[in-house]
C-alpha cells in the first residue's frame, strides 16, 4: 500500500496493455517502456505483467504505508529511498512511512515504479492501464493525484535480497543491440510502410535526415520536425487499423509515429513502421531529442527480439539463482 | 561502422501491387500486416473483407484482427520469420473469400438534427447546394452498415452516405467536439463517441452511450449492423 | 549423502560459460549443503555442477562475510557472492569511483557493486567509515568472502 505524495500532471498505472479490442476502437494502452516494466517485476518476482506506475512528470514522490518491496526502473530519475540514493535500474524493500523519490532524469523519458504484489486496481477489459482517453482503467481513467492512495496485490515472497539488488541497464548490457548514432542522435529501425515509395524521392530524405522530437508529443504520439516530406500524389485512404510504431505523414509533410495511446484507425499516408524491438527506446525519447530512422527487414528485427529476450530471460534466472544463493548462505 | 551508412533501402518488393483483383498488402512494422481490397468502397467488397476476418480469426498465427473500410489489418502473434509467406497465405486467402453477409442488429438512433451541435451543417449546405432541410432528409432517410469499429471506444463507420451529402474531412480538426455529434466524414458517417478533437462534419446531435468498458460486449455496435436515424427533432 | 538439486528454466538461460555465474552456483551449492546441481533448458542446453564428494561443503560457509561483528583494526567488506567487481554503477561510466581509498561513506551507501551476469549486488557501508584500503579491482573476478575494502572508523 502506498501513497501518492508529489506527482507531476500525466503519471498513471500501466501495464501491458489491452491488446485485442482495437477492431472495436479500443487502444491496447500500456507502458511506453514495456522493457523497463518486465524487469521491474521481474525482479520483484511478480507476474512480469503487473500493473506499475509510469512517471513521466518529476519530481514524484510516494510514502510506504505498509511494508514492501519496490523497483524503479527505465529512465534513471536519481531515485532515493528516505534520502538515500538507489542506483538506477534497482529493487529495494521499504518500510513504512519511508518515502521514495523520483527526480527529473537526465536521459530518457519515463520511470517505471513496481511495488510487490503489483498495482492493483480492477482490470477493465483484461488490463490494468489507464486509457486517459477513454476514462477507463488504471485509478478511476484518470491520472494519479497527491493523496491518491494504491492497494498493492498479494505480496511475492521475499524476492529482494537485504540490501536490494539490480539490474544492469539494457543500454548497457545491449549496446551493441541499440546502438547510438555518431551525434548521439537514437538510432530507430523502421520497416517501409504502404505508401513508402509514394514519397519518390522524399523517401529518401526521410531515411536519410536527422528529425526532432517536437513539444507537440505525448503517449498518443511524437510528431517530429524536420525538412518536410510530401507525397508524389494524393491519395485518398480509406480509415484501416494501425499499431504503435506507424510513421504517419499528415499533409503538412512532417511525419507523427503513433504510440501507446495511439488512435486504433488512421488514413494518413504511412511511410514507415517501427520494429517492435525498438518501440522501449522510442518510448524513452525525450522531447527535443534527435532520432533518425534506418530501414531494416523482418530478419534484422528478429534477431534483435532474439538479443531481447535473452538479455530478460538471463535477469530472470539470474535474478532467481542469486536470490537463492544468498537465502542460502544467511 | 556506422549504421546510418548502411541506407541499400529495401525495396518493398514484397508488397504485391494493387493489379488484377489482388489486394495491397503492406506492413505495419514487423507483426502488422495491412491487407487493402481492389476496387470500390463499396459493400461487396466489405463482404469479402468480413468474410476474410472470419476465416482469419481462429488462425493459430494470428494475435489481433482489425478490420477497417474495405481493408484488413492482421496482427500476428510474432514477428515471422519469412514475411513473403505469411504475403503469399493472406493473398491466397483474400482470393477464395467470398463475400459473407453478417447477420447484424437493427439499431435506430434517435437524432436532434440541426441546433447547437450543428456547427458544420451550414458549410455542409453550401457545399452540396442543397438547403438544410433537405441535408437533415437525405440523411435521416439512408439506411446505413456498420462497416468496422474504429477511431475511437465503440465508434462505427457507417457506410451507405448519399454522394449528395459527402464531405470530406476538416484538414483542421475541431478542436473540442462532444460525444454524441452525428458527423459526417467523406462518404462515410457516425456518432461521435468520445468529446474531443474530431475532423469529421457535424449536423446533429444523439443523446447514446455507444460504449461501456464494463459490460460484458462493450460496444454497442458490430460490423454488419444496419442503423437508422430517426428525426426526433430538427431545429433549423 | 548427496542430495541433488535440479532447475529447469523455460527458455535460455545466461551464459554457462561465465565464470561469474558458475562460482555463483557453486558457491550456493556449497552452503546450501547440495552435492549437486544440474540446470537445463528447454534448447537443450544444460550445465551440471558437482562438488567434489570429499570436499566439506561447509568450506564456503566458513568464509561468509562478517557483517556483523566490527573489528578494532578496521573492518573488511567482502563479496556478497561471486561475481566481478564494479566500483561504480555500470550504467554511470563516467562517474568517478563510489568507494576510493579515503573516502567517508554513510552507513547504508553502496560502495560497489558485484555483478553476476546481468544482475547487481551492493557491497554496502554498515557504519559511517573511511575507506583505508581497496582490495578488489574494477572489472576483476572476484570469490565469494573475498575482501573488497578495508574500511576504517572516521576519527
Amino acid at each position: 500500500m502506498i501513497e501518492i505524495v508529489e506527482t507531476g500532471p500525466l503519471n498513471t498505472v500501466q501495464d501491458m496493455g489491452r491488446p485485442g479490442y482495437r477492431n472495436i476502437g479500443v487502444t491496447a494502452c500500456g507502458a511506453m517502456d514495456p522493457l523497463a516494466l518486465e524487469i521491474g517485476n521481474i525482479l520483484l518476482g511478480n507476474p512480469e505483467g503487473a500493473a506499475v506506475i509510469e512517471v513521466q512528470t518529476f519530481p514524484f514522490r510516494l510514502l510506504f504505508t505498509k511494508r514492501g518491496a519496490f523497483a524503479v526502473t527505465g529512465a534513471d530519475c536519481r531515485a532515493k529511498l528516505d534520502g538515500v540514493a538507489l542506483a538506477p535500474w534497482w529493487a529495494g524493500e521499504a518500510e513504512p512511512g519511508q518515502v521514495l523519490e523520483l527526480f527529473p532524469p537526465l536521459r530518457d523519458a519515463r520511470a517505471y515504479v513496481s511495488l510487490s504484489g503489483g498495482v492493483d486496481v480492477a482490470p477493465v477489459m483484461g488490463s490494468r492501464s489507464t486509457s486517459l482517453r477513454g476514462s477507463f482503467g488504471g485509478l478511476g481513467g484518470r491520472v494519479l493525484a497527491v493523496g491518491d492512495s494504491i492497494a498493492t496485490g498479494a505480496v511475492q515472497p521475499a524476492a529482494v535480497p537485504k540490501g536490494g539488488f539490480g539490474a544492469v541497464p539494457p543500454a548497457v548490457a545491449l549496446k551493441d543491440v541499440f546502438p547510438v548514432g555518431e551525434n548521439g542522435e537514437l538510432v530507430i529501425r523502421a520497416l517501409p510502410a504502404g505508401e513508402h515509395d509514394l514519397f519518390g524521392a522524399d523517401a529518401e530524405r526521410f531515411w536519410s535526415q536527422p528529425w526532432k522530437i517536437s513539444a507537440r508529443s505525448d503517449r498518443t504520439g511524437y510528431r517530429l520536425s524536420g525538412d518536410p516530406i510530401h507525397p508524389v500524389e494524393v491519395v485518398e485512404m480509406r480509415s484501416h487499423g494501425v499499431v504503435p510504431g506507424v510513421i504517419q505523414v499528415p499533409p503538412a509533410g512532417e511525419p507523427i509515429v503513433q504510440m501507446s495511446d495511439a488512435n486504433t484507425a488512421g488514413g494518413y499516408p504511412k511511410i514507415a513502421g517501427i520494429i517492435e524491438a525498438d518501440l522501449w527506446r522510442m518510448g524513452q525519447a525525450r522531447i527535443g531529442s534527435t532520432l533518425r530512422f534506418v530501414p531494416a527487414t523482418h530478419a534484422e528485427a528478429k534477431g534483435i527480439e532474439k538479443a531481447l529476450a535473452t538479455y530478460v530471460d538471463d535477469i530472470r534466472q539470474t535474478a532467481r539463482l542469486v536470490g537463492k544463493a544468498l537465502a542460502a548462505m544467511a | 561502422m556506422s549504421l546510418l551508412q548502411k541506407a541499400s533501402f529495401p525495396s518493398p518488393a514484397s508488397i504485391v501491387p494493387n493489379a488484377e483483383g489482388l489486394a495491397k498488402i503492406s506492413f505495419i512494422g514487423t507483426r502488422a500486416f495491412l491487407l487493402e481490397a481492389p476496387g470500390p468502397f463499396d459493400l461487396p467488397n466489405q463482404r469479402r473483407i468480413w468474410a476474410l476476418s472470419r476465416a482469419l480469426e481462429a488462425h493459430e498465427q494470428v494475435a489481433e484482427i482489425v478490420p477497417g473500410m474495405t481493408n484488413l489489418l492482421v496482427i500476428l502473434k510474432e514477428t515471422p520469420d519469412d514475411p513473403d509467406t505469411v504475403i503469399h497465405q493472406l493473398q491466397e486467402k483474400w482470393q477464395r473469400a467470398q463475400g459473407i453477409d453478417l447477420a447484424g442488429r437493427h439499431i435506430e438512433i434517435a437524432v436532434t438534427y440541426g441546433g447547437e451541435h450543428a456547427t458544420d451543417l451550414p458549410a455542409l449546405c453550401e457545399l452540396s447546394g442543397l438547403s438544410d432541410r433537405e441535408v437533415v432528409r437525405i440523411h435521416h432517410e439512408g439506411t446505413y452498415r456498420v462497416f468496422a469499429l474504429g477511431s475511437a471506444p465503440g465508434f462505427g463507420y457507417l457506410h451507405g452516405l448519399d454522394p449528395r451529402i459527402h464531405m470530406p474531412r476538416k484538414t483542421v480538426p475541431s478542436l473540442k467536439m462532444a460525444r454524441g455529434c452525428v458527423t459526417i466524414g467523406g462518404m462515410q458517417t457516425g456518432v461521435a463517441v468520445l468529446t474531443g478533437p474530431n475532423g469529421w462534419n457535424s449536423i446533429g446531435f444523439a443523446e447514446v452511450q455507444m460504449f461501456d468498458p464494463l459490460a460484458a460486449a462493450p460496444a454497442v455496435m458490430a460490423p454488419g449492423d444496419t442503423v437508422r436515424f430517426r428525426p426526433e427533432r430538427i431545429e433549423l | 549423502m548427496s542430495r541433488r538439486d535440479r532447475a529447469t528454466s523455460a527458455s535460455a538461460i545466461g551464459d554457462f560459460s561465465d565464470p561469474a555465474l558458475i562460482s555463483t552456483l557453486t558457491a550456493w551449492l556449497g552452503a546450501s549443503g547440495a552435492s549437486e546441481l544440474e540446470i537445463s533448458t528447454k534448447d537443450g542446453r544444460a550445465l551440471k555442477i558437482v562438488l567434489n564428494p570429499g570436499a566439506s561443503p561447509v568450506d564456503v560457509r566458513e568464509a561468509a562475510p562478517d557483517v556483523t561483528a566490527p573489528r578494532p583494526e578496521g573492518r573488511v567488506l567482502k563479496a556478497p557472492l561471486a561475481g566481478v567487481f564494479r566500483d561504480r554503477h555500470p550504467g554511470a561510466p563516467n562517474v568517478s569511483s563510489l568507494a576510493g581509498e579515503g573516502t567517508s561513506l554513510e552507513p547504508g551507501a553502496v560502495a560497489g557493486f558485484v555483478e553476476i551476469g546481468p544482475i547487481l549486488l551492493p557491497v554496502i557501508a554498515r557504519e559511517a567509515a573511511v575507506v583505508a584500503k581497496v582490495h578488489a579491482r574494477a572489472g576483476e573476478l572476484i570469490g565469494y568472502g573475498d575482501p573488497i575494502l578495508t574500511m576504517e572508523h572516521a576519527q
